[in-house]
């Protein structure tokens, strides 16, 4: 029986050859989507889950809550909370820190007996307990035990060849730093970075012991200050995350208060976050110690790849129920010999099940070559190799059945119910199906197509509105130098002098951070006779006289600093006056008050300048105070050039001739601005792919349809003409039933595309309007295409001879 | 007895009046008749098949099968009925174009849950006895017209059936092939005993049967 029903399934397919390659089409571009999007999901969930009962271990984070604004929430947490949870619970097993050192320096590495140093970003200090609690993949030496002495490094083996090439570094030893804060490491082991998916992204981890900002971690006593330091705790099995989250609040009262207390910070409370959910669901935490993801992202991507693989299933129906006439003999004939309604929907759901299975194993091929296009999209390593996951395997083949049954389902219903006296009548004509659902299902597609449209149109308005706009400082021609090392930062003077004179260079000033660097340094502060325990957070950068005018920012009153300053002389944006209610006029004469225990500074604010968006527009501005800075990070140079090659050649002279052995490292800042909307960008990308597939298989279906009512009225047609009409009137007939139905479709599509827009633009603090007429512009883009389609196979139908048509009858 | 029909009326609504398409048809037919339904067009010769065949409902009276009321069954049970007992017969043969020769013939017993071994002996059989094991491989479309006719004969019976039901068997075909479809219908009826109803224009083929029905605006006379 099966077999009979693929027969006649496989002959039906090759007969209607046009509506095979429409539904075949559209279902393997579905699937492939579906496939491609599943495989990036799968990559996304799979982060942390490699670590040995990765369930179990969690990463303690700081909410601290503040006074009619959002609470201020970090990955971070202060130096001595996490051993002090290990000593204070006994559900927790062990505990383990991590310190960002790019934080507050990048320091240089370089293997002992080479010249050839290197910057690399994300430097980690970790305690010893490090690879107790998290799985790398080593490739050498024994990292149980790797961390315990200090001056010891584990290196990633990216970093071990770029400095000892394919020699083992074990027991080697590498310069870290330079000048008189140089220190010797020693190679411990060697891990492979790019084995596991994980929050953790390492050039290479020194131990905690190590003198230096490591040793300073270990003795700081604080609960409450120096919220730097990443804390994570392995609980014992089978105890209680919610149990130990609840015990928090007393473990603050009980080892902290008086630090929290002296610090201004009595509102401060931990959280446990799964060290697997970090990835997907903590981008509401500050301070991440890399990029993380969104999970909402991958939401928005499967609700794509759904609507792909839906448009394709609606084509399936509206093409198997338009030409259920062309199958009611074979129906008829089929009942009259005894075929029951099951057995018939049997066979028409293993006609729909084979086309989808079809389609899920071309997909297989298809994405295996698309991987690296895909991979480029989204900076993963997928390879083959993921598409053998058990749960991928089962999950295609899911889809290829519920695909298979969600299209064949009606038609089948629809075909199945025919009457056989009916459908065995010579002459009978048959109203097949409703043609109401199919227009539905029509409008449906459309709608799915202007909602796509006009969602592409806005996030490019976005993206573009993000990159144009006013950032409150010139980000063109900006140059971004790092200075790295303190033997050059004490050259700035002379360096800016001899930056100077190469041609092309305008202006040169400098700061602690590079213009679109996040900015993590904060002060607390408090007007004088205010309350010191209830302070106001403040984001901080020391900078250089000239730094305003170099960057183009506004200074709205006061001076720049002048060379009498020193850091109790500030300037402040307005963000800072609006925090603490000082009015600008009056901005000159305000101090800010900042205490430590019993220690009170007192801040004189000289300047006020205008907002600028030191983060992302995500962000809204936040309160920022800026300080004289002598020994700046950051190198900052306007230039005004034709040929940047010669400009950075003649800087880099400059530079070389100054210092010993320092990487020229620059970066120009309005690419750096650009980085920060990557991920956006890479969703726009994606979603303008996805959506001209849309249209595509909405198109194709279109196609199918038209080229069956045009064939149903060919006789019409012919009698039209024969009496005269001419080809418009024809193709006017044939084509406004479906501009009725994007008529339709536009006045459904425009509220849930603007209710899911609006949406999406929350996530940005400063977002465009969204515009009426992005609606309009994208039902009439949809009509231009349903036009194209539907015209130009009318037009092909009208142009016929009519005697030929009526002859056939 | 193998059939009978009491006081059967069937109609349709048309602007608020009744038109009737069968009108008190009562009928008794035994096994092994051979019985010829003749009348103009439109009298309800094929509506008054197709209410036998239980392929199409009436609206009003009794109708008993091997002494099944098949007015009260449920439709699944009426197609269970007709699977087993009836064999059709159509004017336009009515097979399908996309299955060969054997594929055609083999379909019915697909319908009966028949084992394979089985099915490709009664296939086999069957292109035996009606002389078409060399065309076993052809689709319809390659066939004339009276060896389209004659797997569509082949095909109402192969499911052994106790009655055959012909809509104008021999409509589409010239007069040759027409003698030989009836010959076959004839035989068919003597030396087997299959009961045949059909449904004919031709004074001729009428002649063929033991009976004749007459029918004039779904009235028989």
């Amino acid at each position: 029986m099966i077999k009979n029903y693929i027969k006649i399934a496989w002959r039906n397919l090759l007969k209607n050859k046009q509506q095979t390659i429409i539904n075949l089409l559209g279902l393997t571009l579905g699937t492939v989507s579906c496939l491609v999007i599943l495989l990036y999901v799968f990559a996304q969930l799979g982060y942390d889950q490699h670590h040995n009962e990765a369930a179990s271990i969690y990463r303690v984070e700081t909410i601290i809550e503040r006074d009619g604004q959002e609470s201020f929430d970090s990955a971070t947490s202060s130096p001595p909370i996490a051993f002090a949870l290990k000593d204070d619970f006994a559900e927790v097993e062990e505990a383990t820190r991590v310190v960002l050192t790019d934080v507050f320096y990048s320091p240089l590495i370089r293997a002992a007996n080479s010249e050839d140093a290197y910057y690399e970003p994300r430097v980690y200090l970790a305690d010893s307990t490090f690879f107790k609690v998290f799985n790398f993949k080593i490739l050498e030496g024994d990292v149980k035990t790797a961390l315990d002495e200090p001056n010891a490094v584990v290196l990633s083996s990216y970093i071990s060849n770029k400095l000892f090439g394919n020699s083992s570094p074990l027991d080697k030893t590498v310069v870290w730093g330079s000048g008189d804060d140089a220190l010797t490491l020693t190679v411990k082991g060697v891990y492979h970075e790019k084995a596991y998916k994980t929050h953790f992204n390492p050039s290479y981890i020194v131990s905690m012991s190590t003198p230096g900002m490591g040793t300073f971690v270990q003795n700081f006593q604080s609960f409450a200050t120096n919220n730097f330091v990443y804390s994570y705790v392995k609980l014992r099995p089978n105890s209680s995350d919610v149990g130990l989250q609840k015990k928090m609040p007393q473990f603050m009262e009980d080892r902290g208060a008086q630090d929290l207390r002296d610090a201004g910070m009595s509102n401060k409370t931990l959280e446990l976050t799964k060290v697997t959910d970090i990835h997907l669901y903590s981008n509401g935490r500050k301070n991440q110690l890399d990029r993380v993801s969104n999970s909402t992202y991958l939401y928005f991507l499967l609700s794509l790849a759904f609507f792909i693989q839906l448009v394709a299933c609606i084509n399936f129906i509206n093409l198997s129920t338009a030409r259920a006439s062309k199958r009611a003999r074979e129906i008829g004939v089929r009942k009259v010999v005894g075929a029951g309604k099951n057995a018939l929907m049997r066979q028409f759901l293993g006609e729909s099940l084979l086309l989808s299975i079809f389609a899920m194993l071309l997909s297989i091929p298809i994405v295996i070559l698309l991987l690296p296009l895909v991979n480029d999209i989204t900076q993963e390593s997928l390879s083959y190799i993921n598409l053998y996951q058990w749960h991928i395997v089962v999950i295609l083949l899911a889809i290829g059945v519920v695909t298979g049954l969600a299209s064949g389902i009606y038609p089948a219903i629809v075909l199945s119910s025919i009457k056989p006296v009916k459908a065995l009548k010579s002459s009978a004509i048959l109203q097949s199906g409703s043609g109401t659902f199919r227009k539905a299902l029509v409008v449906f597609q459309f709608v799915i197509s202007i909602c796509l449209i006009s969602t592409v149109i806005i996030i490019g308005q976005q993206f573009k509105y993000a990159q144009t706009k006013d950032l409150g400082y010139k980000k063109d021609n900006l140059l971004a130098l790092r200075v790295g090392t303190e033997e050059s930062s004490k050259k700035f003077e002379s360096l800016k002098a001899s930056f100077l004179k190469v041609p092309g260079v305008l202006q040169v000033s400098s700061g602690n951070y590079s213009p679109s660097e996040i900015i993590l340094a904060d002060n607390g502060f408090y007007l004088p006779g205010g309350n010191k325990e209830n302070k106001t957070v403040v984001k901080r950068n020391g900078v250089s006289d000239g730094y305003f005018n170099t960057m183009g920012i506004e200074l709205l009153k006061g001076r720049d600093f002048s060379a009498a300053d020193t850091v109790d002389q500030i300037i402040v944006n307005e963000a800072t006056l609006k925090a603490f209610n000082i009015d600008i006029e009056n901005a000159l004469s305000a101090t800010l008050m900042q205490s430590y225990g019993d220690e009170i500074d007192e801040l004189r604010i000289i300047g006020v300048v205008k907002n600028y968006h030191f983060a992302s527009l995500k962000e809204e501005i936040q309160p920022l105070f800026l300080h004289k800075e002598t020994e700046p990070n950051w190198v900052v140079i306007k230039t005004k050039t034709d040929n940047y090659g010669q400009l950075l050649q003649g800087l880099e002279q400059q530079w070389k001739s100054a210092v010993n052995n320092i990487p020229f490292d620059y970066r120009f800042v309005d690419k750096e601005v650009e980085k920060l909307y990557e991920e956006e960008k890479r969703l726009g990308f994606i979603s303008v792919g996805f959506t001209i597939l849309a249209i595509f298989i909405s198109c194709l279906g279109l196609f199918g349809l038209i080229s069956y009512v045009a064939e149903q009225k060919k006789k019409e047609i012919g009698v039209r003409k024969v009496l005269g009409a001419s080809v418009q009137s024809v193709v006017k007939l044939l084509t406004k039933d479906f501009i009725k139905l994007v008529l339709i479709a536009f006045v459904l599509a425009s509220p849930i595309a603007y209710y899911f827009i609006s949406r999406w633009l929350e996530g940005f603090t400063y977002r465009i309007e969204i515009k009426w007429w992005v609606f309009l512009a994208s039902g009439v883009l949809v009509m231009v295409i349903t036009f194209l389609t539907v015209g130009l196979q009318s037009l092909k139908s009208a142009a016929a001879n009519p005697v030929k048509s009526l002859r056939s009858e | 007895m193998l059939l009978q029909l009491r006081n059967i009326f069937k109609w349709v609504q048309q602007g608020g009046q009744r038109v009737f398409l069968l009108k008190d048809i009562n009928l008794e037919v035994q096994e092994g008749e051979f019985i010829s339904i003749m009348g103009p067009s439109g009298s309800g010769k094929s509506t008054l098949l197709n209410v036998i065949g239980m392929l199409d409902t009436f609206d009003e009276g009794e109708y008993d099968f091997l002494s099944e009321s098949v007015h009260t069954l449920k439709e699944k049970y009426r197609s269970n009925l007709y699977k087993e007992y009836i064999g059709f017969v159509f004017q336009s043969y009515h097979l399908l174009d996309d299955l060969t020769v054997e594929e055609n013939l083999e379909m019915p017993l697909l319908y009966k849950n028949i084992k394979g071994s089985e099915r490709k002996a009664l296939v086999a059989d069957m292109l035996d006895r009606f002389n078409i094991v060399g065309k076993k491989d052809l689709f319809p479309a390659q066939l004339s017209g009276g060896q389209q006719q004659l797997v569509g004969v082949a095909r109402a019976l192969i499911g052994k059936p106790k009655l055959i039901l012909a809509d104008e068997p021999t409509g589409n075909l010239n007069s040759q092939q027409s003698e030989e479809i009836m010959q076959l219908f004839k035989k068919l009826n003597e030396e087997e005993g299959v009961t045949i109803i059909q449904v004919t224009h031709s004074e001729k083929n009428a002649e063929y049967g033991s009976r004749i029905i007459n029918l004039l605006d779904g009235r028989k006379i």
